[in-house]
């Protein structure tokens, strides 16, 4: 009975319910907008962070050459190209907070090899392939193809969290290309000129895993609170 | 608003043209292109210098001297020589870091018979090097465009050995991190023989002299210090075994004093100036492939 009368209420609140999108949890209040504004950030962030770390992770076994600066790059533009398509795609297909906050999860999981794995396959790899050009390329390729390919899902799946309508698009695609894009600005600088000189390579990865646990948590945490807070209202006005 | 963007650039005028002046005093007689700054081949007082970074002040990578294309212009390149004192008689000799060939040209002409392999990540160098600095390869002695690193891990993996390595590698501005950390000299002690020298250029006052000294410790342990006055380098002397004491060195100083004497070193001096004693603070942090910010420290 509740339940009835209740659901009607809500697609009034809720203007966008009205056309033919669907709110899918976070766009509707300010805290989970805010939320995925700043895991928007710390994803840009922790890239930029990761593909600076890449340079001197491979320069042991390729030096520092523009080619493995070249490789690195390649494979992070590569990885981002088709994170956001089929990013993009999940979201139409998909929209739900809760594989949003697996994005993180996942790359979290995916950035464990590069700690553990790196040197073994890296050795293996320069002594298959002499041309260092095209050992950078290999090795980029295993070690940041899923994770940086999974962490460009994000930018347009949090599009798609928070457009609301069609003439706010734009608004919103902006505000997330600026937050995500000042994120890696940020992550630029403060790796390159502060997290080397201060910890080991391995240490600044942990940090970057753990910043992405924390967003895919604070995604989660976002969303259960959101859905408790409906709940009560929906019960409030249900007795009222 | 607009006088303060005049003042700007105005500013901006004069220090552009101050800048130009500093490089005007020189003729620029060659500019290479290359993938990583450009090379810049000057002429000026009977000197002819290879420099980087012409821009952002004179960096002299190398000189010669044209009316006496023998004698060494650099203090420290002189100075890498005191790795002869260690090892008289180099048959495989690797130089890590080209230049305008000086080392190696050198080493050519005092061991005819040693076999010679010179690194250089930069072909706009080597193209320099040959057009400009008499720099010739043939079958003793051969350059190899690769980067340090790669090519002395490699040569681990293929059990090759040298008995006089010189790394040579930093080019001003710019420190290769990857050729200063524990990981490297390990690589670089797995080449040399176990009667080996290596001969190490690295920098004398700046930030790095600690952490550059304890690094070669962990992986050398005591090794000879070579500073002079007035040189911004110092040159580091290490090898597998253990030390001779200084006294020893002035036999074979001796012995080579003559053949070295018509490229301005002075090898009879050198003995005396070589020191064990740290003057560096031994608790500083090494430099490891997972911490080695050198551009920072520097």
């Amino acid at each position: 009975m509740k339940k009835n009368t209740a659901k009607p209420d809500a697609v009034k609140h809720s203007a966008f319910k009205k056309g033919t999108q669907q709110a899918i949890g976070l766009a509707d209040s300010a805290m989970g907008r805010w939320i995925v504004l700043a895991v928007a950030f710390t994803n840009g962030f922790v890239i930029m962070s990761i593909e600076l770390l890449g340079g001197r992770v491979m320069a042991p076994y390729f030096g520092s050459s523009v080619y493995v600066w070249g490789s690195i790059i390649t494979v992070f533009m590569l990885s981002l190209s088709l994170g956001y398509l089929w990013g993009g795609r999940l979201s139409t297909r998909l929209p739900d907070v809760r594989l949003f906050a697996g994005f993180f999860l996942a790359a979290a999981l995916l950035c464990l090899p590069i700690i553990f794995f790196a040197e073994p396959v890296m050795t293996r790899i320069f002594v298959a392939v002499e041309d260092p050009r095209y050992g950078s390329l290999i090795t980029a390729g295993l070690l940041y193809f899923l994770p940086i390919c999974v962490m460009g899902m994000v930018s347009p799946y949090s599009v798609r969290l928070l457009v609301l309508s069609q003439e706010g698009s734009g608004g919103v695609a902006g505000m997330l290309y600026f937050v995500s894009t000042l994120g890696s600005a940020l992550g630029t600088l403060g790796t390159s000129f502060y997290f080397v000189l201060w910890f080991n390579l391995d240490q600044v990865m942990w940090g970057c895993v753990v910043a992405l646990l924390c967003c895919g948590a604070a995604v989660m945490w976002t969303h259960q609170r959101i859905n408790v807070v409906a709940a009560q209202n929906t019960s409030e006005r249900g007795v009222s | 608003m607009r006088g303060s963007g005049f003042v700007l650039v105005l500013a901006l005028l004069v220090w552009f043209g101050l800048d130009n002046r500093a490089v005007a005093q020189r003729t620029i007689i060659h500019e290479e292109r290359s993938q990583y700054r450009d090379v810049v081949v000057t002429e000026f007082n009977n000197q002819r210098c290879m420099l980087f970074n012409v821009h952002r002040g004179d960096m002299n990578q190398t000189c010669i001297d044209l009316r006496d294309p023998r004698r060494l212009v650099f203090n420290y390149t002189r100075m890498s020589f005191a790795g002869l004192l260690l090892n008289p008689e180099p048959k495989r000799i690797l130089v890590a870091g080209l230049g305008g060939g000086t080392i190696p040209t050198v080493m050519r002409e005092l061991f005819p018979e040693a076999r010679i392999d010179v690194l250089e990540v930069d072909q706009a160098v080597v193209t320099v090097a040959k057009q400009y600095f008499d720099f010739v390869e043939d079958e003793q002695l051969v350059n190899h465009v690769v980067d340090a690193r790669v090519f002395i891990k490699r040569a681990g993996l293929r059990g090759e050995q040298y008995d006089y390595i010189v790394l040579d590698a930093f080019s001003g501005e710019y420190i290769p991190e990857h050729l200063l950390t524990r990981e490297f000299l390990e690589e670089v002690s797995q080449i040399l023989t176990p009667d080996g020298v290596l001969v190490a250029n690295t920098f004398a006052s700046s930030g790095l002299y600690d952490y550059e000294s304890v690094t070669y410790q962990a992986v050398f342990g005591e090794f000879f210090n070579f500073k002079t006055a007035g040189s911004g380098n110092r040159i580091i002397l290490a090898k597998k075994q253990a030390l001779p004491s200084a006294a020893e060195l002035n036999a074979p100083a001796r012995q080579l004093y003559e053949r070295l004497r018509p490229y301005g070193i002075n090898l009879l001096e050198f003995p005396a100036q070589l020191s064990t004693r740290p003057d560096w603070d031994v608790n500083t942090r090494i430099l490891t492939d997972q911490y080695s910010p050198a551009n920072l420290l520097n």
